[in-house]
């Protein structure tokens, strides 16, 4: 049963991320724009400041 | 044996440090950003500021800090860090982005001195279309006594 739910999953996030990603953090629909969903994930508490600058710094690392 | 030999097992072998997992730096609290623009875009959470490096302009620093609700617009500051050398001297910074770049003026004329150039150009012009004219006519004339 888990198995199924797990496989669902997958499948559903291989056809569809944005979808799945959206459900799990309550993004608004068409909410497409990284900085905006960051923005939003800040707005509703649903990460810190800190873990946002972090995340930037390992971008520019990545990108460099 | 096997363990402390092979180099795979044992990363202290051969004086190697065992491999750490990288932390991002976060460099004294401020936040390196390229230009205004982006330090504008960061996200920043409701109730926090942020203040960012620009690394492209020495001296220049900018705080963004957003308000308590996020229907607020954020307040943007730029600054700039000025040198003190004794508690009366305040040495300010060079100021490159205000002073306008010098222009070479020696490829440009004055429009006054121009007007006799370009009546010249004009007489040219003049010139040059009589006579062609005057060539036309000249081959129209021999081609038609040619012809005759």
């Amino acid at each position: 049963m888990m198995n199924n739910n797990m496989i669902q999953m997958l499948m559903q996030l291989k056809q569809n991320p944005m979808q799945l990603l959206s459900k799990r953090f309550n993004l608004p629909q068409n909410m497409n724009n990284p900085q905006e969903i960051v923005q939003h994930l800040l707005n509703s508490g649903q990460i810190t400041q800190q873990q946002v600058n972090q995340a930037m710094q390992m971008r520019k690392m990545f990108l460099k | 044996m096997a363990y402390i030999n092979n180099p795979y097992l044992n990363p202290y072998i051969y004086g190697n440090q065992p491999v750490q997992a990288q932390q991002p730096q976060q460099q004294d609290g401020f936040i390196g950003v390229q230009n205004e623009q982006e330090a504008r875009a960061y996200p920043v959470a409701p109730g926090k500021s942020v203040t960012f490096r620009d690394e492209s302009e020495p001296y220049r620093f900018y705080t963004k800090t957003m308000g308590n609700s996020p229907l607020e617009n954020p307040i943007f500051e730029r600054f700039r860090l000025v040198k003190e050398d004794s508690l009366s001297n305040v040495t300010e910074p060079p100021k490159t982005e205000d002073k306008p770049k010098d222009l070479d003026l020696s490829i440009y004329m004055l429009k006054d001195d121009l007007k006799p150039v370009l009546a010249q150009l004009n007489n040219v012009k003049n010139d040059i279309s009589f006579l062609k004219d005057k060539i036309k006519k000249k081959v129209v004339r021999e081609v038609s006594e040619y012809d005759e």
